[in-house]
């Protein structure tokens, strides 16, 4: 026998109303809980994937689209660029480090990535399981992600589509070779097919040339080699105010700063989080009072309940801690089941955004706002269950023994 | 070993009662005889450090209960003093057993299970130590309360009425039981009744 037992007896014996301020609570807590887990992994992997840029330039257009198509793989690109104004770019002293990419290709929704060496053992992110980096046209390595859905593996062929979708004309002519497969990230580079940017130059050559010959007469002219996107490096802070305005100078190049549009982008869906954050907090409340009434109600009936257990030697303090023990159990077991709940329902709903929009959520990762959130929620339950318990501390026992009230 | 002194007490400044002075010897029992409204629940609840009086102490040994701090007064009745009341207040959330070891852990002693047993066979209830009161007969339901009484070992138990809602023959063996538990127990049962049929078991009693 002690005080949680004895409280824990009481929230037994009313199994329904008790069955709902646990549901309450655990809803509210889990939607709570979820939202950390989507935020925390929604800003962690957009953070991740922009690591070592400063800069994107591309074509004109939407610069968050271009960065969410250049970094994040979520989006078409915004055009090309002419190769010579990004080696001019590229030249500028500003710069410490550049990356070239070229899309276009997809294999099964997956995008193929022209770029180079450097790109692609810049990252430490990026570690080859098995295999070796692409050295010569057609060679390609795949995330893991691919590996996966694709069942590719190295020294298997297949043949990139044209476009970003399922369906596109495939190019059946220029076969690629795995050369190697990435460990896992939980980044876009998963999702991605790494070759050298020659690669996608080389095939587009060729399927614009069948182009022009079918067209022919109408354009002769050679056209300048172009790129996607050229990724950069600054090598001061300071080049932040200088190259940006000097790119958006040039005719149809677009600067974008990863870290501004990620943010921007993240404030858009701040919006909605924040829209079902009042939501779960006005759950979270209607719990407290839910174990507020239960508690205020039961004091009615517990009344002689009480007088016998201070009749027996209870002080005071022993039965203003038995409710307020009460309220905590509550808000405790049902915090528990939020958090629970809430992880669970990550783990299900990563499943299926992983698959409809390339963002996977885990489940299996904690964060310390969850360590508030349960404060917060034993908070709940001690604030609801104080005013019953100090009515409690202040029962007369004389009055309720006494056969006369009974 | 329970004195009372100058004890008056009373609602909205009329007197109920008064006694001048009463002493119970350890192991003495007291019968307390008053119609309905005569203020017996009243003396008792002083009695048991329930309720002070408006007037005069109450010494159980050589401490005036009355002066000591509130949380002293509780741990003194919960370790000397067992209560049988008219209303049974067995706490419905809890078997018989644990109604039995709640009188252990509120009155800050070692839950002693096997003495539960003990008591619990004395009485005629061991195979009801896993009930819960709403399954109890009223007989059960009442040696349950007897037995929560005994559970501290007291000095005193008081009870309120224990044999008004009983027929002659339940009445008889109820008032024989609570003897016969306090006297081998070695302490004073005070009942408090206007119940007429038990008064020739007590040798010592009181009119309100």
């Amino acid at each position: 026998m002690n005080l949680l037992k004895l409280s824990s007896s009481y929230i037994f014996r009313r199994p329904l109303s008790s069955v709902l301020n646990f549901l309450l609570l655990a809803f509210g807590i889990g939607v709570a809980v979820l939202l950390v887990i989507f935020s925390n992994q929604l800003e962690n992997r957009f953070k991740h994937d922009l690591t070592g840029i400063d800069l994107v330039v591309g074509a004109k257009g939407s610069p968050l689209q271009l960065v969410l198509s250049t970094l994040l793989h979520l989006d078409i690109p915004t055009g090309n660029i002419p190769e010579s104004a990004a080696i001019k770019i590229a030249e500028n002293k500003l710069v410490w480090r550049v990356y070239p990419i070229a899309l276009g290709d997809s294999y099964h929704g997956f995008p193929i990535m022209g770029t180079d060496l450097l790109y692609m053992t810049a990252f430490s992110s990026l570690n080859l399981e098995e295999g070796y980096w692409p050295t010569q046209t057609m060679e390609a390595i795949i995330g893991y992600e691919v590996a996966q859905k694709t069942g590719l593996k190295k020294g298997d062929h297949f043949t990139g589509s044209h476009g970003f979708s399922e369906g596109g004309e495939e190019h059946k002519e220029f076969p690629y070779i795995v050369t190697g497969v990435l460990d896992q990230t939980g980044l876009a580079s998963d999702r991605l097919i790494l070759t050298k940017i020659e690669t996608v130059r080389y095939i587009h050559a060729h399927h614009d040339d069948d182009e022009e010959n079918v067209h022919a007469g109408k354009n002769n002219k050679k056209k300048e080699p172009e790129i996607t996107a050229l990724l950069i490096s600054y090598k001061t802070p300071a080049a932040a105010n200088i190259l940006p305005r000097l790119v958006n100078a040039m005719p149809g190049l677009q600067a974008a700063s990863p870290a501004f549009e990620v943010s921007r982008l993240l404030g858009f869906l701040g919006l909605g989080i924040d829209t079902v954050a009042v939501l779960s907090y006005s759950l979270i409340a209607m719990a407290g009072l839910g174990i507020f009434i239960t508690l205020l109600k039961s004091l009615r009936e517990r009344g002689h309940d009480i007088a016998i257990m201070r009749a027996l030697g209870a002080g005071r303090g022993k039965i203003f801690s038995l409710l307020i023990l009460e309220g905590l159990v509550y808000s405790g077991v049902g915090a528990l089941a939020g958090i629970i709940a809430g992880h669970v329902a990550a783990e299900i709903l990563g499943h299926f955004t992983g698959q409809a929009h390339h963002i996977a959520l885990s489940g299996f990762v904690f964060y310390s706002e969850e360590i508030y959130i349960f404060c917060g929620a034993i908070c709940i339950g001690l604030i609801a269950a104080l005013i019953p318990a100090i009515m409690a501390y202040r029962i007369d026992i004389a009055k309720n023994l006494s056969h006369e009230s009974a | 070993m329970l004195e009372l002194e100058g004890i008056s007490h009373g609602f909205g400044g009329k007197a109920l009662f008064s006694i001048d002075r009463l002493e119970i010897l350890g192991g003495k029992h007291l019968l307390i005889l008053g119609k309905s409204g005569s203020g017996k629940t009243t003396l008792l609840n002083i009695i048991g450090g329930l309720l002070r009086p408006a007037k005069g102490a109450v010494w159980l040994e050589k401490t005036n209960i009355y002066s000591l701090t509130n949380n002293a007064r509780d741990k003194l009745r919960g370790l000397n003093i067992g209560f049988i009341f008219q209303k049974l207040h067995l706490i419905p959330t809890l078997s018989v057993m644990e109604n039995l070891l709640l009188a252990n852990y509120l009155a800050g002693k070692k839950q002693n299970r096997p003495h539960g047993w003990k008591i619990l066979e004395a009485l005629g209830l061991k195979h009801k130590k896993n009930a819960y009161p709403e399954n109890l007969s009223f007989g059960e339901a009442q040696r349950t309360a007897i037995a929560r009484a005994l559970m501290n070992e007291p000095k005193i138990i008081i009870a309120d009425e224990p044999t008004s809602a009983l027929d002659d023959e339940s009445c008889a063996s109820v008032i024989q039981l609570l003897i016969s538990e306090a006297s081998q127990r070695n302490c004073s049962l005070i009942v408090a009744t206007h119940d007429h049929r038990i008064k020739d078991f007590f040798p010592d009693r009181i009119t309100l």
